[in-house]
């Protein structure tokens, strides 16, 4: 938990020192000033020593009002030059109390740095309490934990601050800032949407991780499994690319396919399937067998002695003219398939083409849904096909009226798209699947091709050579055998390596696929859905409570999807799209909202052991002409949260008797500044 | 007998009424000074915003210096676009003064609203906050000199 003890501002100017001490009670505190008399610069001052100005929307010094860095207006208009000036802010964690202290203006200090005094100096002021500096905004101060200032408060507050994901991919903390905006109301934009203060630090969905933190959920937990799972799934479809990438080599190296698996990981890997296939006359054969069969021929051979040319030449004549016949057919052949792949590869070139087209179309597509809705929620005519000018039914597209065309509804159109996508990806898969098998066919035949025109050229030789030599294609046979058969055996034996490694990487994905298996089906554990219904009761309670009228209860729900107050659209054509409450509440009422929404996320937070700080800040929350019975209620609300710290920050029409009216019969303790916050 | 029943067809998105709006939206916004832009202007980034192709010719023309000229392939003038700037104004998105067209507070909201959504119109955005407002009018006015003089 967080609790403010008591908050002290001092600022040295030409004419002396200006001082004032805003204590702070459990409960309701509320403090009360007419308008310019500091009640802003109060609280503002209570960011700035946690280090939380970037809620005000910059860093450092300038965030904070010129009464605190150039010049002091006093009395009768009498106006000082700042000199100094420091801040110093005693907060709790419930057990233990610091006092944080940073300078504004200064001529020895830093403004990013913040002096953390190790005891409560300002409740009970002693010179015995240590003290040590952190410093803010600076690479490393929300994770540095020995002198980054916000890695100290999250230690502090005893947060543990989920690991999120960032634009650009990659993963970051979430930063402490992000969570203040739930319970800390500033007023200069705190009020013009929900945790409408938030730095956004290139979060994704900054907003929901805030909100998710603040209530517990699961999905955090969950997310990250999520995360960490598909991290290992990456690492190991990786090592089983290479591997199937390796054992790919092997085959080709051999002249051979890989057959039993594939580029994609799976967990029945069979060492027994998986060998490699020879392609002879266009035909697979495993490679154990067509080993066997050149075992045997060479077997054949090396029984009969070698003979000589005159003996072969008669044979070696009519191999030639059947060798020479093969090569012609081969030939032909292979053009052929050339021929195939190069037509088979200009399609997928078109094919391609027209998917990165479709894509293409979708996204904008999809673009237009939304600006379609975003533009029904600003009531704009064009967007429910109506003409602006005189409401009669327009069609909904930018050609002449008059044609005499319907067009597809955007939601059809991308259906109608969608659609052709998965055709044309399955197309593009099939064309791939085709080219590679052509090209392991063209591969083959050229490998034979040039067998036999080397046994070509061989017998030629032979034809014209000393009759009395031994036959050179003979031996030339017998070489070859056995030193295909050298390749082949080595070739099995490296992919039988590889098939050791292969089997673990199976045996790991195994393991990864069950852990998977183990998260939770639905995006939203029990709990997170009970948190998320609790929270919509809350809210719908509160608004009724602080007399919102905008929209009937029944349309107003917690969104799953951003955890923000919606509305749902009566226009059932955009279907489940909701939007925020903002668009359809009145000034007013918006602001009630913030409040409801702000007071249920405390009360769940308690109720379901989140991690709220048990404190609550609303500053000027009577916006809007706000009907003084509404800030009553409200005051009555904040009333009962009697185990946090809830502070507000109200002129209350700077009239006492509205005051009065407000705050009647309500317990709490009072702030009152009467002129200036700070005095000599 | 045989019936013929008329089915609807497929629109582009540059063809929906709202797409386009906001197109304009954005470049009035997001690259035209005091928001504030002739028909010229619109109709070159509506042809700039047709495609990737022609997105980076429309980037490479913004990066010219004054000695340097760049030509762009000349761009289409589309009907489709006069039809969505007169709905425009119709709603009070955008105004029409003096013959230029100037973004409208109505129209201020529905950019926030585009602009808030991160996931929304994303290679637009990316590219006009790429040229910015580096596509003056004076270029353009030059640009449309050089294709006269070129035809004469």
């Amino acid at each position: 938990m967080l609790r403010l003890k008591k908050l002290q501002i001092d600022v040295n100017t030409t004419n002396g020192l200006f001082k004032c001490d805003v204590p702070f009670t459990d409960g309701l505190n509320i403090i009360r000033g007419d308008n310019t008399t500091g009640k802003s610069t109060c609280l503002e001052a209570v960011l700035y020593c946690l280090g939380m100005e970037e809620l005000l929307g910059g860093r450092n010094e300038k965030t904070m009002q010129s009464v605190l860095k150039t010049e002091l207006q006093y009395g009768d208009g009498k106006k000082y030059l700042v000199v100094e000036s420091m801040l110093t802010l005693e907060v709790s964690n419930g057990a233990k109390s610091i006092a944080l202290r940073r300078a504004v203006k200064s001529s020895y200090r830093d403004s990013r740095l913040v002096e953390i005094i190790d005891g409560p100096a300002l409740t009970s002021p002693s010179n015995t309490y240590s003290s040590q500096f952190a410093y803010l905004h600076d690479p490393g101060a929300a994770t540095d934990a020995d002198f980054g200032f916000h890695a100290y408060l999250e230690e502090f507050l005893g947060l543990q601050l989920p690991i999120v994901e960032h634009f650009s991919g990659s993963e970051t903390k979430l930063y402490l800032q992000t969570l203040f905006p739930t319970f800390f109301i500033e007023q200069k934009s705190g009020w013009a949407d929900f945790l409408a203060t938030i730095p956004r630090f290139g979060i994704r969905n900054v907003k929901s991780r805030s909100i998710e933190f603040i209530l517990n959920m699961d999905v955090i937990e969950n997310c990250r499994k999520r995360q960490t799972i598909a991290q290992k799934k990456a690492e190991l479809l990786g090592r089983w690319r290479s591997c199937y990438d390796a054992a790919v080599r092997t085959a080709r190296s051999c002249g051979g396919l890989l057959a039993g698996f594939g580029r994609k990981p799976t967990t029945f890997l069979n060492a027994d399937e998986i060998y490699i296939h020879i392609i002879k006359e266009e035909k697979e054969i495993p490679l154990g067998d067509y080993v066997s069969e050149l075992h045997d021929e060479l077997r054949k051979i090396e029984k009969i002695p070698i003979p000589t040319v005159g003996n072969s030449v008669e044979k070696a004549g009519s191999e030639l003219n059947s060798v020479l016949e093969e090569l012609n057919t081969k030939s032909l052949r292979h053009d052929q398939l050339l021929a195939e792949v190069g037509d088979a590869v200009s399609k997928l070139a078109n094919l391609n083409k027209q998917l990165k087209d479709i894509e293409s179309d979708l996204r904008k597509n999809k673009s237009a849904i939304k600006v379609q809705d975003y533009g029904a929620q600003l009531k704009l005519n064009i967007a429910e096909q109506a003409c602006p000018t005189c409401q009669q039914s327009i069609k909904d597209f930018l050609l002449p009226q008059d044609i005499e065309q319907e067009p597809l509804r955007i939601d059809q159109n991308v259906s109608f798209l969608e659609e052709q996508r998965k055709m044309v990806i399955t197309y593009i898969a099939g064309q791939k699947n085709t080219i590679e098998n052509k090209q392991r066919l063209l591969n083959a035949i050229r490998n034979e091709i040039h067998g036999i025109r080397k046994r070509s050229r061989l017998l030629r030789k032979e034809l014209v050579s000393d009759e009395r030599q031994p036959s050179e294609a003979e031996i030339e046979k017998k070489v070859n055998l056995r030193q295909q058969i050298a390749e082949l055996t080595h070739a099995d034996e490296l992919l039988s390596e590889e098939l050791i490694e292969l089997t673990e990487l199976s045996r790991q994905w195994k393991e990864v696929l069950e852990e998977e298996a183990k998260l939770p089906k639905n995006y939203f554990s029990e709990l997170d859905s009970t948190k998320l219904s609790e929270l919509e009761e809350e809210f719908k309670a509160l608004l009724s409570k602080f007399g919102y009228r905008s929209k009937s209860q029944d349309y107003v729900s917690i969104s799953r999807d951003t955890y923000l107050p919606s509305v749902e659209p009566l226009n059932v054509k955009t279907g489940t799209h909701d939007y925020n409450i903002r668009f359809d509440s009145s000034a007013s009422d918006f602001i009630r909202s913030i409040w409801a929404f702000t007071c249920a996320l405390f009360k769940v937070s308690k109720s379901q052991v989140g991690n709220h700080p048990y404190l609550l800040v609303f500053d000027e929350p009577a916006q809007h002409s706000m009907a003084n019975v509404s800030i009553a209620a409200f005051l009555e609300e904040l009333e009962t949260y009697i185990d946090a710290q809830v502070i507000v920050a109200a002129s209350f029409n700077n009239s006492e008797s509205d005051f009065k009216e407000i705050t009647a019969g309500r317990n709490f303790t009072l702030y009152k500044i009467d002129k200036n916050l700070l005095a000599p | 007998m045989i019936t013929f029943r008329k089915k609807p067809i497929a629109v582009s998105p540059e063809y929906r009424p709202m797409y386009r709006v906001c197109q304009i939206v954005m470049v009035l916004g997001m690259a035209s000074i005091k928001k504030t832009a002739s028909l010229l202007k619109l109709h070159f980034f509506s042809w700039a915003m047709r495609s990737e192709k022609n997105m980076a010719e429309a980037i490479k023309f913004s990066k010219q210096t004054r000695s340097e000229f760049v030509a762009v392939k000349i761009w289409n003038v589309e009907p489709s676009l006069n039809r969505a700037l007169a709905y425009a104004i119709a709603e009070g998105i955008i105004e029409l003064n003096g013959g230029r067209y100037h973004l409208a507070s109505k129209g201020e909201n529905l950019l926030r609203v585009i602009l808030e959504d991160e996931q929304l119109l994303i290679s637009e955005k990316k590219f006009l906050n790429t040229v910015k407002k580096k596509i003056s009018e004076a270029h353009l006015q030059r640009l449309s000199k050089w294709w006269e003089n070129k035809d004469a």
